[in-house]
């Protein structure tokens, strides 16, 4: 009967085997929960600063591609930058909107507002254009700063760029 | 023999085993996932050193056009840095400068090398005349990855324009 009761015994599982083994899992358990936390919070740290360097790209090459295309400076004040083209027969304007978006406005007369440069989401937290007038033609130095946040994960970067009024000379 | 053919679960070195694989193998897939991810990161900084090696060009053409003194005085394979000049009552303007002058954490220099054309007026890089109204400019980025530091430069000539 004794030896009988010992053989069936021996075919489970001791304690200690069974401590080991949860501790194991346990273990093996947070390794993966931890890692999986980082991978998601690095995928979510990409898409925005995707999303930030997509949008600074398309809202950069908008405003250097009016700069250059353009003859004189109407007005400069902090984000508001408005321009002649075309001998003076096209005016075009960037400006901030309050709900942080750069809006790009064009008209003969009165510019008036095409759309939004910057997709939803990302904002325009500061837009500083700076007139230079060398004598012989007249630039705009731009200072961009955007911001997008994806489930807290904030990311702000700073664009800038000079452009010379290639109609200026 | 019986009684150890009656053991059929496994050992605590299979165990052992198995969960290393598991663990080299979940490694292997996360260091894979950042690598791609941190190269998705390095995209935004040289989308932004891009526009400042841009910036640094049309900041020597507008040194350039203020007056051509101001390209010719600087001295040739020399690295200079840009700073904006707001000081002045006329109008802000770029500048030349030998102080160290970053953006954020971006470096931005620009060399300047003399320009030697051919009796028939084509840049040459070797003999030839020396043109004392032609300049070739170099612009140079850099920045800080987590392990090395990324270079770019844009490169153009400027005329003395008059």
């Amino acid at each position: 009967m004794i030896t009988n009761f010992k053989k069936q015994n021996s075919t489970g599982f001791t304690l200690v085997e069974m401590i080991i083994y949860v501790t194991l899992m346990t273990l093996v358990t947070i390794i993966t929960i931890q890692s999986l936390i980082v991978v998601l919070k690095s995928n979510r740290n990409s898409f925005v600063e995707n999303n930030i360097r997509n949008s600074g790209y398309g809202a950069m090459e908008g405003m250097l591609r009016e700069i250059r295309l353009s003859e004189s400076i109407d007005q400069v004040s902090g984000g508001i930058l408005q321009m002649k083209q075309n001998g003076g027969t096209n005016i075009v304007k960037f400006a901030t909107s309050s709900n942080y978006s750069l809006d790009f406005y064009e008209g003969t007369d009165t510019p008036t507002l095409f759309g939004p440069l910057t997709p939803k989401g990302v904002l325009v937290k500061s837009l500083i254009f700076t007139p230079i007038n060398t004598g012989k033609s007249l630039a705009v130095r731009i200072q961009m700063e955007l911001e997008a946040n994806k489930e807290g994960q904030i990311v702000r970067e700073w664009f800038y760029d000079t452009a010379i009024l290639r109609g200026s000379y | 023999m019986n009684k150890v053919n009656l053991k059929k679960g496994s050992g605590i070195v299979e165990i052992i085993i198995a969960i290393s694989i598991f663990t080299v193998i979940l490694g292997t897939l996360i260091t894979a996932s950042n690598l791609y991810l941190s190269g998705a990161a390095e995209n935004l900084k040289s989308t932004k050193g891009a526009y400042l090696a841009e910036e640094g060009i049309e900041a020597i053409k507008i040194i350039r056009d203020s007056n051509w003194s101001n390209i010719s005085a600087l001295n040739d394979n020399v690295n200079y840095y840009l700073y904006f000049d707001t000081s002045s009552s006329t109008s802000n303007i770029w500048k030349a400068t030998t102080t160290t002058s970053n953006i954020d954490l971006f470096v931005r220099t620009f060399k300047l090398n003399p320009v030697y054309r051919d009796a028939n007026g084509r840049i040459i890089s070797n003999g030839g005349a020396l043109d004392q109204n032609t300049k070739k400019v170099t612009v140079d980025i850099s920045w800080k990855t987590k392990n090395a530091t990324t270079t770019k430069n844009l490169s153009t000539y400027i005329t003395n324009i008059i």
